[in-house]
């Protein structure tokens, strides 16, 4: 950074019950920062096309197989619950409130914060304990922006594209299990149940819960590798607590957007 | 994330030296299936050595199985009692209520409550809790101790690392699954119930229902469920960390495949768990 108090400030005492909310004001701060430096990234677009590039290839399988997955439990739940009613026609429409509008943000948010979250920070705690962070500020180069920048522009750019193929595969995955698995219903009212009761503000909204979702866990995730201290042992203690910051967020943020989303009615296309 | 998984490459000047044939050839790399079934044949390995060690004695991790236990279960009933509240307000409480509501009797909710939270949700919040925070600890602790030669410097002492370090950790997590599966049940109960109240509901007549929509088989089901998730994730965890290698940075790096694997795991075998189940017991199916 390239502001650096040669006296180090002195910690204030923090009470032990208050300790969360100053973690979580610490990881604010630095999520502000990032994307305060984030813009002077697109200076080494190269690196954040091949960071791009890197999440395309590690990460999207296992995103498109588990919320594939999620869709198939969405699927399998609904055919069970209804099959005494009678209802059984109504799984595609079932998709949309279980999986558009909840479950595939928390699945992409679970995958995301396993795969890419633990791996930034092992990768940025490794750079910071073996000092290239520092190596990086003495030749001049802004690690703020190369390596968190880059970092955070990389997944500003796949979250979407992704997402919208992921929402597509848990389609896929309710069909597998209601229509080639179980066999309840044919193809075309699963898929005519579908299309008929979503819209666009669904995948609207979906996407805005899935977005804030993966900027925080990359945030949290470069937060936890930028603060690592202690040596090889203090990143897989790292690793661990930015696990458990990672999963709390990701259910209080879907908590908060269906909230404010859904408290008023939830707009299906039936009742009145 | 990704510079983990890059295949590390020789520098420019050694590879044009192994072509003059100056140098031994590199060892030939296996294909990735291969790669992929000798990992699961270690993990086989690893279980059937952990159960050996569990059933016969001497005994000597009890005391280190009520320590972790307790540990574990402060480490983790907090992150599981917050993210069930967190999942059962959105996901069942307010979709689940709105679903009901056109159909004219919102206390309808808490027969959703019952199946989808015993069934589904229960397994899946607490298999993500338990995996995310309490094996990455453990991956961590053990793949420190690896890295420092504590595990080295106990087979020298001629003590089995798998009997003192592995077995008390694996049974300490396959007893806490399913009782921070209780944890998130009681959670989500209350969570939906605040939902519920949101659409104008009476909290008798929730209590009432949701008494009601409690089947003993899903509970059955569940304790066996949350017990399977529970051990699977203990030995992918402690696997992956007894085996942390590649010097000083293998810790952060045993940490994410770790994590990573019991997470799929979870999933998968909650599918087919379920696809299974329900098949099986048809009185699952009534909707109460």
């Amino acid at each position: 950074m390239a502001t650096r108090t040669t006296k180090p400030k002195r910690e204030r005492e923090i009470p032990k019950i208050l300790e969360p909310v100053a973690e979580a004001g610490r990881i604010a701060s630095f999520a502000a920062k990032a994307f305060f430096y984030a813009p002077g990234a697109f200076r080494y677009t190269a690196e954040v096309l091949r960071q791009t590039a890197l999440l395309i290839t590690g990460t999207t399988l296992i995103l498109l197989g588990l919320v594939m997955i999620i869709g198939g439990e969405c699927a399998l739940f609904f055919v069970y619950l209804t099959r005494p009613l009678g209802g059984t026609d109504f799984t595609g429409f079932f998709e949309v409130p279980c999986g558009i509008r909840e479950l595939f943000p928390y699945m992409f948010g679970y995958i995301f914060a396993a795969k890419v979250g633990c791996g930034l920070v092992a990768e940025i705690g490794s750079m910071r304990i073996s000092d290239e962070i520092d190596a990086l500020e003495s030749v001049g180069m802004d690690p703020m922006r190369h390596v968190v920048g880059t970092r955070l522009l990389a997944v500003l750019i796949y979250v979407p594209f992704v997402y919208v193929i992921c929402i597509l595969a848990g389609l896929l995955g309710g069909w597998l299990v209601s229509v080639v698995q179980i066999g309840e219903l044919t193809g075309s009212r699963y898929f005519n149940g579908y299309w008929s009761s979503q819209g666009l503000i669904d995948n609207a909204i979906s996407m805005i819960k899935t977005m804030s979702i993966g900027i925080s866990i990359a945030c949290v995730g470069m937060y936890y590798g930028w603060t690592t201290r202690g040596g090889p042992v203090g990143v897989g203690n790292a690793v661990a607590r930015s696990m458990i910051v990672n999963l709390i967020l990701i259910h209080l943020i879907g908590a908060f957007w269906s909230l404010v989303f859904f408290s008023e009615g939830a707009n299906y296309p039936f009742g009145g | 994330m990704a510079l983990l998984d890059r295949p590390s490459e020789e520098p420019a000047e050694l590879a044009e030296r192994r072509e003059l044939d100056e140098l031994p050839p590199l060892p030939k790399q296996d294909p990735a299936f291969i790669k992929g079934a000798s990992l699961a044949w270690a993990l086989l390995v690893f279980t059937a050595a952990t159960l050996r060690a569990l059933v016969t004695p001497p005994y000597v991790w009890r005391g280190e199985f009520v320590e972790q236990s307790w540990l574990l279960f402060k480490r983790g009933s907090i992150p599981a009692a917050v993210s069930a509240a967190g999942f059962g307000y959105g996901a069942p409480g307010l979709q689940g209520t709105a679903l009901v509501e056109p159909f004219g009797d919102i206390n309808r909710v808490a027969a959703i409550l019952g199946a989808a939270t015993i069934r589904e949700q229960a397994v899946w919040v607490t298999g993500m809790v338990v995996a995310g925070v309490v094996g990455t600890a453990i991956t961590a602790d053990l793949g420190a101790r690896r890295i420092r030669d504590e595990l080295s410097a106990l087979e020298v002492m001629g003590v089995d690392a798998i009997r003192r370090m592995v077995v008390p950790r694996v049974l300490a997590i396959t007893l806490l699954m399913p009782a921070l599966g209780l944890v998130v049940i009681v959670a989500e109960y209350y969570a939906v119930q605040v939902a519920y109240l949101q659409y104008d509901g009476k909290e008798g007549a929730f209590r009432e229902a949701a008494a009601y929509s409690f089947a003993s088989i899903d509970v059955y089901i569940f304790f066996i469920k949350t017990l399977t998730v529970g051990f699977i994730v203990g030995i992918v965890c402690c696997f992956k960390g007894m085996n942390a290698s590649g010097g000083s940075l293998g810790v952060g790096r045993a940490v994410n495949p770790a994590v990573v694997l019991s997470f799929v795991l979870v999933w998968v075998l909650n599918f087919a768990f379920n696809s299974t189940y329900l098949s099986l017991f048809p009185e699952a199916q009534t909707l109460r």
